[in-house]
């Protein structure tokens, strides 16, 4: 007997709508591609939903340039961001290694960036990407009331994204300009794997060295984690592929708290393999950098 | 709730429940069992079929999703009683034993040539790799691809 029956299958068409089926029907969960709807609903984690709303009307379905920023919207299925120009920039290559990651196609093919986003789960591949290049998350709320969070700060805790009563995502925003350079790298144990542990990280190259850094890992812990530190210690280095990279990836360590251990690797092994991650896609960036 | 779709060239309305999957839309609904229901959560592609020229496992595509689409299942690629060209590929180069996984492989293979008639090896392995086969293994259904893109198919 399926435990997952919601009776009604609602499509508003404002956002103003979205928040007042939210706020006034209770079980009211909201569909992207619904691909992680489907994983949650057959592990009976959905029994109380009794409507299903599709954003699909309000047309949150565009890329655009706006300035130094990029914006997607929540509706944007994850083939079609890989698929267009926007991401074949160098300094969006975090998001673009990150979208390559993921598998099978068939999932691509109905996944949203919302739903990547809201699923909140740290290990899902484009987060990682995404955060990297210091995106932010678009908000509507309640009183058309919007805010802009950074992606990192949205995913509280596993299956816990910071949405209040009302709350649902429209879009991301992410700051290429602010780098020259990015990519991304996975550990997972067969071609269609979760990441065991993920790695993204943004450069920013002046006068052959590295002027600044950003580096994100995920399935670390339950959200994302900010290597601040790791990242300063980049500053100055030289931006090519090397071993200089050896030291600051070791430091690493003192960065990485509360690391899960769990039936699929050790917290001890999660560190390591993030070292190495660490390495590959700083490598990796700065050879996409020469071309 | 009402769906309405386009399924192998044909329109239908349909009375369906919004909890329900495209796969059991065809199966039940429709009768086209040619769709299999595999592990039904991701994992195996034997329920692979093309909406709006993607390929998307019907299983965990739930039946709204496809309301006003187009779609395409296996019984939709032979005409007039002829296999197409990816379905004689497989059976002539034997790249199947049970046949269970064989129609969400050749979709998958579908909407990869439809977009790209001349993959690299890489790139069917990447459009493929949701798809699992337990008796024949890969190397026959590589050869089967390979040779209907080499055709020119
Ligand atoms: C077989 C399989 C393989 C996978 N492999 C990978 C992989 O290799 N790498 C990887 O990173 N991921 C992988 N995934 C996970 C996949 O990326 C997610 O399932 C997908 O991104 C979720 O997007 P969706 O649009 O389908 O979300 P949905 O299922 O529609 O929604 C997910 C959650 O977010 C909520 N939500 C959706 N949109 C919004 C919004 N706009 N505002 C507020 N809440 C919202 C929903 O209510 C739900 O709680 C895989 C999934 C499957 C099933």
């Amino acid at each position: 007997m399926p435990t997952f029956q919601p009776k009604e299958y609602l499509r508003p068409s404002t956002a103003e709508e979205v928040t007042m089926v939210l706020t006034s029907r209770e079980g009211a969960v909201i569909i992207g591609g619904g691909t992680e709807v489907y994983e949650l609903a057959e592990r009976g984690l959905l029994s109380e939903t009794t409507a299903l709303v599709d954003l699909t009307g309000l047309q949150l379905d565009g890329i655009e340039r706006k300035g130094p920023a990029l914006e997607a919207g929540a509706s944007v299925r994850l083939s079609e961001l890989e698929d267009h120009d926007a991401v074949k920039h160098p300094s969006m290559g975090a998001v673009l290694d990150s979208l390559r990651s993921i598998h099978p196609v068939q999932v691509k093919n109905l996944a949203t960036i919302g739903g990547a986003v809201c699923s909140s789960i740290s290990f899902f591949d484009l987060p990682v990407g995404l955060a990297a290049l210091d995106a932010t998350v678009q908000v509507f709320g309640v009183g058309a009331n919007q805010r802009k969070p950074r992606l990192a700060d949205f995913m509280v805790d596993f299956l816990t994204p910071d949405l209040k009563p009302g709350e649902f995502v429209t879009g991301v925003t992410v700051e290429p300009d602010a780098y020259t350079t990015s990519a991304f790298t996975k550990f997972c144990l067969t071609g269609n794997d979760w990441a065991m542990v993920n790695c993204g990280c943004s450069l920013k190259v002046e006068g052959g060295a590295i002027a600044s850094a950003k580096v994100v890992l995920g399935g670390i812990s339950s959200g994302l984690v900010t290597a601040h530190e790791t990242a300063d210690g980049l500053r100055g280095l030289a931006a090519e592929p090397g071993s200089q990279f050896d030291e600051p990836a070791e430091r690493l360590d003192g960065e990485l708290r509360d690391v899960v251990s769990d039936y699929r690797a050790s917290a001890g092994y999660r560190k390591k393999l993030a070292k190495v991650l660490l390495r590959q896609a700083l490598n990796r960036a700065l050879t996409r950098e020469r071309g | 709730m009402m769906i309405k779709m386009r399924v192998n060239g044909k329109s239908h309305e349909l009375d369906i429940q919004p909890g329900e999957s495209l796969n059991l839309i065809l199966r039940e609904h429709l009768g086209l069992t040619g769709t299999k229901k595999g592990c039904d959560s991701g994992g195996c592609g034997a329920c692979t079929v093309i909406l709006n020229g993607r390929a998307v496992y019907s299983c965990m595509t739930y039946g709204p999703k496809a309301d006003g689409g187009d779609l395409l299942t296996i019984e939709g690629l032979s005409k007039d009683g002829e296999l197409d060209t990816i379905q004689r590929s497989f059976a002539e180069l034997y790249a199947f034993q049970c046949g269970f996984c064989t129609p969400g492989f050749i979709m998958a293979t579908k909407a990869l040539l439809d977009s790209n008639p001349q993959p690299s090896d890489a790139e069917i392995r990447e459009a493929l790799v949701g798809n699992l086969c337990r008796c024949t293994g890969y190397t026959k259904i590589m050869e089967a691809v390979r040779g209907v893109s080499k055709k020119g198919g």
